[in-house]
Parts: C-alpha cells; sequence; structure tokens
C-alpha cells in the first residue's frame, strides 16, 4: 500500500492535498481557519496541474483548456464547502458554464448550447427556492453542520485516486505505468518522420527522425524502427495473449495467427522502393523516397491502431459502428490527428439530428414519456396537502 | 504540435464527480445535495464528451444529449419532494428526517452548539424630518 502511494506519488500528492483542502474548508460550528483550507486546495490546485501538463507549446486549446478546467473545479470545491445555499447555486452556475466551455473545446456546440439554456433555467428555479426556501436568520443546522466530514473526505477522495490511476494507466500518454507510453513514443517518431517527408527538396534535409533512432545518415531509418518497434510490440503482445489463455487456448491461438501474420514483406517492399530512389536520384528518386516513407507512414498507423486497440483494454475497437443508419463512419482511418482522433462532422447539430431519429428513436419517445411522467409527479408531489411532521 | 489527450478531459470529469461525491454525502442542506448531485452528472457528462471526440463519433454527444433530459426529469421530482419536505418540517435540514434510518442504527446527534447568532446591526437614529428644529431669533439688523 506504501509503496504503490510512493510508486504513484504524482497522484498522491495532490489527492491528499485536495482531501485536506476539502476536510478543513467543510462547514462546521467551529471552522478551522480558511486560510489554510485555502492554501491546502492552492497545493492542490497546482500540483494537479502539473500533473496534467503534456502540451509543450501554448496554444489556444490548452490555455482554454487549462482556463475552463480551473475554474470548473475552484467552483465545484466552492459548491461542496460553501455555508451560504445562494452561493452555492451561483458556484453551481460557474461549474455548468465552464463544462459548457470545455464542451465547445471537444466539438459539441449543440450539447453546449442545450446545456446553457437548460441549466440556465434550472440555476433560476434553483435560485427562487433559495429565496423561497433558505432565508434563515443566523447559523443554521442545514447549512452550518456537516454530515461525517472525514469519512465522507476520505471516500470521495479515495475513489478520486483510484479513478485517477485507473486512467493514467490506460489513456495517459505521459505514464510510465501502461502501454499508452509505447504508443505515444511511436506517435513522436511517426510525427517526426512526417516532418522528414515533407521536407524539401530531398528527405534527407530533415534529419529529426535520424537523430531519434540515432542512426545517422538515413532519416527514413527512423520511420522503419518505429516500425520495427510496433512489430516487435505486437509480436511480444501476441505470445502474452497465447500465455494468458491458459488452458483454452484454440480461439486465442487463431487470433495470435491473424496477429502475427505481420507484414513484413510489406516492410520489405517499402524498404526496397526506399532504397531504389535513394540509389537513382533525381527527382524521380526523391519522390519514389516519398511514396516509400507515405506507405510506411499509412502501414505504421494502421499497425499502431490496432497495437493501441488491443492494448488499452478500456479502448474499444476503432471502425466499430454502432449502426448503419446514422452518424459518420468513424472517419476514414486516415484522417486522424497526432493524437489518433478521428474528426468530427462539421455539421453537428445535424448529424446528432440524424443519430437521434435513426439510431436512438426509441430512446427518444421513452426520454419523451418520461419528462410527461416527470411534469405529473412533480405537479402530485408537489400540490399534496397536510402530512406529517417530523 | 501536441493536442490535448483525452486523458485531461476524462482527469476533469473524474475531479467534478468526486466533488460531487463528497458534496452528496455530508452536506445536509437538500438544495446544495441536490446541487451536487447535478455537479456529479455533469462530470459524467464531460467524460462521454470527451469520448465521442477521442473517437470520432457522436454516440457519446447523444448519450449526454439523454443525461440531460434525465437531469431535467430529476429537477423537477427533486424540487417537488424538497418543497414539500420543508412544508412538514419548515427546514432543508435533512437530518431532521433521520427516524427514516433503520432500527438498529443509532440516531445522530449535534453534541457541538452552533455559533451564537451575529447581533442585529444598528441603525443611526435621524431626527424626525417636517419639524422645525428651534433655533434662537435673530437680533441684529447689520
Amino acid at each position: 500500500m506504501g509503496q504503490l502511494l510512493v510508486k504513484n506519488w504524482h497522484i498522491a500528492l495532490p489527492v491528499l492535498a485536495g482531501m485536506a483542502a476539502i476536510y478543513l474548508l467543510l462547514p462546521r460550528p467551529k471552522p478551522y481557519p480558511r486560510i489554510w483550507g485555502a492554501a491546502a486546495a492552492a497545493v492542490a490546485l497546482l500540483l494537479g496541474g502539473w500533473l496534467l501538463v503534456h502540451a509543450t507549446q501554448s496554444r489556444a486549446e490548452t490555455v482554454l483548456f487549462y482556463a475552463f478546467s480551473g475554474i470548473a473545479i475552484v467552483a465545484g470545491g466552492t459548491l461542496v464547502t460553501q455555508r451560504n445555499p445562494a452561493y452555492a447555486a451561483l458556484s453551481f452556475a460557474l461549474v455548468v458554464l465552464s463544462t459548457c466551455g470545455l464542451f465547445l473545446i471537444q466539438a459539441a456546440p449543440f450539447l453546449m448550447a442545450a446545456t446553457v439554456i437548460i441549466y440556465a433555467g434550472a440555476v433560476i428555479v434553483m435560485f427562487l427556492f433559495v429565496l423561497m426556501l433558505a432565508q434563515t436568520e443566523g447559523p443554521a443546522d442545514a447549512n452550518d453542520r456537516s454530515r461525517e466530514p472525514l469519512l465522507a473526505t476520505v471516500a470521495g477522495f479515495v475513489l478520486l485516486g483510484t479513478l485517477l490511476y485507473v486512467l493514467g494507466v490506460s489513456y495517459d500518454p505521459a505514464s510510465p505505468l501502461g502501454i499508452a507510453g509505447d504508443v505515444h513514443q511511436v506517435d513522436r517518431l511517426l510525427e517526426q518522420a512526417r516532418q522528414a517527408v515533407k521536407a524539401e527538396p530531398r528527405p534527407q534535409k530533415a534529419d529529426t527522425a535520424a537523430i531519434v533512432v540515432g542512426s545517422g545518415a538515413n532519416p527514413g531509418a527512423g520511420l522503419f524502427a518505429a516500425l520495427e518497434i510496433v512489430v516487435a510490440g505486437r509480436q511480444q503482445m501476441t505470445q502474452d495473449i497465447v500465455r494468458a489463455a491458459g488452458g483454452d487456448g484454440q480461439f486465442m491461438e487463431k487470433v495470435a495467427a491473424q496477429l502475427s501474420g505481420s507484414r513484413e514483406e510489406t516492410l520489405n517492399e517499402m524498404r526496397a522502393m526506399w532504397e531504389e530512389g535513394e540509389r537513382s536520384g533525381g527527382p524521380e528518386g526523391v519522390a519514389l523516397m516519398k511514396k516509400a516513407l507515405t506507405q510506411l507512414d499509412e502501414e505504421a498507423t494502421r499497425v499502431r491502431d490496432t497495437l493501441w486497440a488491443r492494448t488499452g483494454g478500456l479502448h474499444p475497437r476503432r471502425g466499430a459502428r454502432l449502426s448503419e443508419f446514422s452518424g459518420p463512419s468513424p472517419a476514414g482511418d486516415g484522417l486522424r490527428d497526432a493524437r489518433g482522433s478521428a474528426p468530427l462532422p462539421a455539421e453537428n447539430v445535424a448529424s446528432l439530428g440524424r443519430s437521434l431519429f435513426t439510431d436512438y428513436l426509441l430512446a427518444v419517445e421513452l426520454g419523451g414519456t418520461l419528462l410527461l411522467v416527470a411534469t405529473v409527479g412533480a405537479i402530485a408531489i408537489a400540490s399534496r396537502q397536510g402530512g406529517r411532521t417530523p | 504540435m501536441n493536442p490535448m489527450p483525452v486523458h485531461n478531459y476524462l482527469v476533469v470529469g473524474a475531479i467534478l464527480f468526486a466533488l460531487g461525491l463528497i458534496g452528496f454525502l455530508t452536506r445536509r442542506n437538500l438544495i446544495v445535495m441536490f446541487l451536487c448531485a447535478e455537479m456529479m452528472l455533469q462530470g459524467v457528462a464531460l467524460n462521454l464528451v470527451a469520448f465521442a471526440r477521442h473517437r470520432g463519433n457522436l454516440q457519446g454527444q447523444a448519450f449526454t444529449l439523454f443525461i440531460i433530459t434525465v437531469a431535467a426529469c430529476e429537477a423537477a421530482i427533486a424540487l417537488a419532494l424538497i418543497l414539500i419536505l420543508y412544508k412538514n418540517s419548515k427546514s432543508l435540514d435533512v437530518s431532521l428526517w433521520q427516524e427514516l434510518r433503520e432500527q438498529d442504527q443509532e440516531p445522530t446527534v449535534d453534541e457541538e452548539p452552533l455559533p451564537p447568532a451575529p447581533p442585529p446591526p444598528t441603525f443611526p437614529h435621524l431626527t424626525p424630518a417636517g419639524s422645525e428644529p428651534v433655533h434662537p431669533k435673530e437680533t441684529s439688523d447689520v
């Protein structure tokens, strides 16, 4: 246990600091000085932000992401620890607005608008309730006490630490814990080799890929090395799968055969094309070299995707579609950005509507029914007279 | 060029979820508990939208739309319940309803007294307007 904490100190430290902050700030009859809680919260935010920093350049998405998520987390903390319910409702509005900003960054403009409209209405209703019901003079049991603050805080932050650990293992590209790190390494090699392809007049001009593998003269070698890493990783993984399968190995052997029939011959073809281009020289030779590199890039991306899909555990297979009716096909395996995400359709609202009315038609009907029943139920409950008093 | 990986959005969603969980467990005001539950829903919605972006299809966004629908229903029912609970107990404190606990559970008793209420604000007393104050009669003609 202690060893696990020490090994994952980059997760444990911000979680512990956040736990201390929330515990110190929770309302109680004799509160701790607020400055302690605020200091612990600042430490937690800084450590947590440092845990998340991966982007090396300051880009618009990076700045917006940190701004919105920082506001969301700080407002969430205030919502939990604020005594006055009116301020809590305001903090909730801030959480919703910054979450909407994150939606917008993630190419979900319709959801952003819907959330703003619906939750803005909800927050206004909440304010009416606060004004109607919660206007108490002086301290009240409801606002100035907490139920079991220590136990609740520990439970929440143990959950958070576990979540962060699992996410780090399976999704964090910079984490040394999981396969995501290997794939990220291959991604960087591929990116540098792509720059080598684009270089003019000859691919040799850009030798970043060569620097990566330390082989010197041949920039294409970087890409070849990347692909070899991928293929080797795949063979290793095949062995792992067969070993892990244990007794019932028949199906697993089939899978292993499919995996290990890897593309060495394709790789050799491309290598031959590259060497021929290098020998012949001139514009044709350069074009040939570039063509070899491009094909190699596609092949490496494909193999990398297979690796990624098979190893993450939490990653579903790419290209698996829910239905044939709607939704863009996961958009061409060639069209992926550097982190491997496929592009979303530009016409967000139209695609979402098409998806709702083909794939999710029954669910939409059920949602409408649920809304109707909830309206009837709310009116029935709220208009009930009499009752008992505790 | 290194775009923001999906991991970061998942972490923010997890943090919002955990904060909402703590608030729901430990706060005693019914309205604040409800707000904390809504914040947990926001964390989940962020998670789903991040996966929609990551995988390049719209399934996550469609799920989020249904989450918003169900959250609206939940808000209606919860506010009606809060209203009727308030009517019965004249307070938003959820611990007033602890007689609903199981039979072998001890009741929670608040031992520490609440801090005294702040004294009511004192306002300055002004002279009433409309009556002419007494002033000495002017004697000099200069």
